[in-house]
């Protein structure tokens, strides 16, 4: 309610709002919102003395609760006079509630009158000088780490009295937070609690902005977290000089503050810590006291209540650029892979009538404790394979009763007919990502995303990072070396439904990969090439000495075998790796994709006869019963295909063009390496790419289970050598 | 910075009599004092002190006279006064961005937003304030122009049109750009018209009182 309302020159759409408020509790309404663009008009002009002792000299601003004015007394003192045009009463109330509060990082309020029209008037301290928005509109970089504290400790302190006393503030962001010379003033405290207790009708309010407010605010939660939140979100805003979650609109800055997680890239330690904790979306998770949240930075209060740095100065030391700190923790990647969308907002968090909680995975998991997570789920596959049982969960939970019994029924009969592949393939596969987690936690993988340094050997540096160049602004001096963040706008376009929003930015994405020049792509298509080379080649001498440790010697056929397999799924990686890369800055005709596909897929088949010519595999030996079952009993194998296979059951040339023209055809292997693609790595794929080589060999009986690994190898290699930008964050 | 020092004036003007400033109130922007005299005193401001335009801070009594010549202001030092760091013995041209200090610690930007207009804005840069409060103090030439505009003398930032200032003999006049619906104490009026002290003037984003 109070204070120095200013213009407000804010730099961007601020979504400042007139919301249609529901009947019920609508306390959250902010208060102080000056609708841009719209003129001030004042009731009282320069020299008039509506209030019995003072006498106006100027209009300061103008508020949802009230017009806002420069006056002096009789005697001369200064003040700013704010007149109460709505919910008096309420107003009143909790203006009186913070009449005796007294602390320098607070502005004053001296007293409460009535003028002859009945007409209620705040008398309070005026301050001239600008709005913490004012400032930081002249730091579009952000602020150093000490302009940073200069401001942020005192403004904590305001925050930590107000709760002392038992008041929570509700409201804070720059525009409500003022600079008398060196002194933070926080202003339009007071009326939060009193609010809440009026029961207005369907009426029109005037709504501010949503980026600083809470999660649960939605549901009608007011604790003093809230406070900590908003904290933390303008600490963010003070270090880079943007908002965390922003967007075009305001349900997609609600459904950020549900579900997204801070870019938290370009900000130093300990900042980076305390902003994380502070926007953990569970409020328990969050500092429960600003003391604490001060004290994470070095900082503290002292006896009179004003923060003071702390003298043993124990984190003080800020690190100038990123320390290793990890930004976005694995456990909410995995649990919150997308932003999905939810109901109606507005509503909620203007009236708060219907919780927006009804997915309860938003809310479990805060980032707080989140930070030392094991290096296995930061391992891109072990965590999709996590993302995969949990969506097999939801699946088979949302499925009626009669329809659990039956998928019961025929995994557990799957299960057991197949027992006999199964195993074997899981324990192979087993053996491979053993091989592949060995050479990538010793290439930092676990360490990768987090130290600069160790990126450049990392898998994870197949990250799309020329990209990042044509949007980012030059960074300030103190985070020059920080990584800069891609493109701020995330997921841009409208938040639902979430496949269009993925629609939309994948398309905005394609647009600015097209303005990539050549050598940046064919540097990054070299690079993924060496890549999925190392992962190749890894997996299969980890699968030829498992072969031999299983066989005991006898395994030469199968080492050909295996070497055959991998071989062939580098050539197929490196082809779709190509293809990929010059499709990547377009959508084209999936049909004219598949077809060039099939095209490279005949060489391949050419490729792979040589090979296996070369190789010398022995085919009959190595291929599974069935295959060699149907050609000694001569039956549909000889009918059908009789030019593709020789006398021993070997592939010939038309056998292996068959083959991998088909594997080419109907798998859309592009999709598996899109930088855009939707996860990082999908288990899914791997099983849909197994799934249709089964098909393929249904159809020309090409030796198993051969061609099912040689698919596998190939998704797998496939989505770990390629890009990816998340869409939720941009990187 | 030696060229500030470049061109002495001899001889000063005759001085004329004080009159209080005037100062525009515009809602929702601050507050101007209008210095549309030859020579503005700065001094410290304390009951009875007779000086323009009043800085509550650590100078003398009188501290510095501002002059118009032409176009250019000139500032004379009373007490000790620093122009960008060089302290100054005799009165020098301020050039647009200059640094003057008066005293120890008070601070003052001369700014001159645009060569077009012999106008001037004096600003205080440190903890000291003026007294009335000011946002600023115009140093007035011939024309004064208030707008959304950064090469504005007064910016109005949420303003759509501009208004002009300008001297009509010992009478200020008032242009408006566009037609902004102006009224006078609530009674429509056409531009150009004088501006009188304590007539509230609104239009469209427009709402100013010259006391």
């Amino acid at each position: 309610m109070f204070a120095m309302l200013r213009r407000p020159t804010l730099k961007r759409p601020t979504n400042e709002l007139v919301v249609a408020l529901p009947p019920g509790n609508h306390s959250t309404a902010p208060k102080t919102a000056v609708p841009i663009g719209v003129s001030m008009k004042f009731q009282y002009g320069s020299g008039d003395t509506p209030l019995e002792g003072y006498k106006i000299k100027r209009g300061v601003g103008s508020g949802g609760f009230g017009e806002v004015y420069f006056a002096e007394s009789d005697s001369g003192k200064e003040v700013a006079l704010k007149r109460i045009q709505k919910n008096l009463e309420v107003e009143i109330r909790g203006v009186r509630h913070c009449l005796n509060l007294r602390h320098p990082n607070l502005v004053a309020i001296y007293d409460i009158k009535f003028d002859k029209l009945e007409q209620g008037w705040i008398v309070m301290e005026f301050i001239d000088g600008d709005s913490l928005r004012d400032r930081m509109n002249r730091f579009p970089q952000g602020m150093t780490s000490s302009e940073t504290m200069q401001w942020f400790a005192q403004l904590a302190a305001g925050v930590a009295y107000l709760h002392d006393q038992g008041i929570v503030h509700r409201d804070l962001k720059p525009a409500n937070v003022f600079i008398d010379g060196g002194l933070i003033k926080i202003g339009d405290y007071g009326l939060s609690k009193y609010i809440s207790a009026s029961r207005r009708g369907g009426q029109t309010e005037s709504v501010g902005t949503f980026h600083y407010m809470a999660p649960e605010i939605g549901k009608g939660e007011y604790g003093k977290e809230i406070d900590i939140y908003s904290l933390g979100i303008i600490l963010y805003e003070l270090l880079t000089g943007n908002v965390p979650f922003d967007g075009e609109s305001s349900q997609e800055i609600i459904l950020k503050h549900l579900t997204a997680d801070p870019d938290l890239s370009q900000v130093p330690q300990p900042f980076a810590y305390v902003i994380q904790k502070s926007l953990a979306k569970n409020p328990a998770l969050r500092f429960s006291d600003c003391r604490d949240m001060l004290r994470a930075l070095g900082w503290e209060l002292d006896a009179s209540g004003l923060a003071v740095k702390r003298r043993d100065g124990a984190s003080i030391d800020l690190p100038p650029v990123l320390p290793p700190f990890r930004a976005e923790p694995a456990v909410n990647k995995k649990e919150m892979p997308v932003a999905r969308p939810t109901g109606s907002f507005d509503a909620t968090i203007a009236g708060g009538n219907t919780p927006p909680n009804t997915n309860p995975w938003r809310y479990r998991y805060g980032y707080a404790g989140d930070a030392q997570m094991e290096n296995l789920y930061r391992e891109p596959v072990a965590r999709a394979v996590q993302q995969a049982i949990v969506e097999t969960q939801t699946f088979y939970q949302s499925l009626p009763p009669g329809g659990r019994a039956i998928a019961i029924v025929i995994t557990v009969i799957v299960l057991l007919s197949s027992a006999g592949v199964i195993a074997p393939l899981l324990f192979v596969l087993f053996g491979c990502y053993v091989c592949y987690y060995v050479v990538w936690y010793t290439m930092g993988g676990a360490n990768a995303p987090y130290t600069p340094s160790s990126q450049p050997n990392s898998p994870m540096k197949a990250r799309p990072q020329p990209i990042r160049a044509p949007q980012i602004q030059p960074a300030t001096a103190a985070y020059q070396n920080a990584r800069p963040v891609a493109a701020k706008s995330g997921l841009k376009p409208a938040p639902i439904p979430y496949r269009v929003a993925l629609r939309n930015w994948q398309t905005e994405q394609r647009n600015k990969l097209n303005q990539r020049g050549f050598w940046t792509r064919s540097h990054e298509t070299t690079r993924s090439w060496a890549f999925s080379g190392i992962v190749t080649s890894v997996i299969a001498t980890g699968a030829g000495l498992l072969t031999v440790a299983r066989n005991q010697g006898d395994s030469n056929a199968l080492v050909s075998g295996i070497a055959w397999t991998g071989i062939m799924s580098l050539l197929m990686t490196w082809t779709v790796l190509y293809l990929t890369r010059k499709w990547e800055s377009r959508s084209e005709d999936s049909i004219v994709q598949r077809f060039i596909q099939l095209s490279a897929g005949v060489v391949l088949g050419v490729a792979s006869f040589s090979i296996s010519e070369f190789l010398m595999v022995p085919w009959a030996e190595i291929a599974s019963k069935p295959f060699v079952g149907i050609v000694n009993d001569g039956t549909l194998l000889s009918v059908s295909w009789q030019g593709f296979y020789g006398e021993n059951s070997m592939p010939l040339l038309a056998g292996h063009i068959a083959y991998f023209g088909s594997l080419m055809w109907i798998v859309r292997w592009w999709r598996q390496s899109d930088i855009l693609r939707k996860s990082r790595f999908s288990v899914w794929a791997v099983v849909w790419s197994v799934a249709m080589a089964g098909l393929v060999q249904g159809l020309f009986f090409f030796p198993g289970p051969w061609c099912f690994l040689l698919a596998g190898v190939t998704s797998f290699t496939l989505q770990m050598a390629s890009p990816w930008m998340d869409p939720l964050t941009g990187e | 910075m030696m060229s500030h020092l470049a061109r002495p004036v001899s001889t000063p003007t005759p001085s004329i009599p004080m009159v209080p400033p005037k100062i525009l109130w515009i809602d929702g922007v601050g507050s101007y004092a209008i210095c549309d005299q030859i020579e503005v005193a700065i001094g410290q401001a304390f009951p009875g002190n007779q000086v323009d335009l009043a800085i509550r801070g650590d100078i003398s009594r009188r501290a510095a006279i501002v002059r118009r010549h032409g176009e250019d202001h000139l500032i004379q030092p009373l007490q000790t006064v620093h122009v960008n760091g060089s302290e100054i013995d005799r009165a020098v041209v301020m050039h647009d961005g200059d640094l003057i200090s008066l005293g120890a610690r008070v601070g003052l930007r001369y700014v001159r937003p645009t060569q077009l207009s012999g106008t001037a804005r004096l600003e205080l840069t440190g903890n000291s304030r003026w007294q009335p409060l000011l946002s600023a103090a115009l140093l007035m030439g011939e024309s004064c122009v208030l707008g959304p505009e950064s090469n504005c003398h007064v910016i109005c930032p949420d303003w759509s049109s501009k208004v002009v200032l300008f001297r009509n003999g010992a009478q200020w006049m008032c242009r408006v750009s566009d037609q902004a619906n102006i009224q006078i104490d609530g009674k429509p009026v056409r531009a150009p018209f004088p501006l009188v002290r304590g007539q509230r003037i609104t239009g469209d984003e427009i709402s100013m009182t010259l006391e």
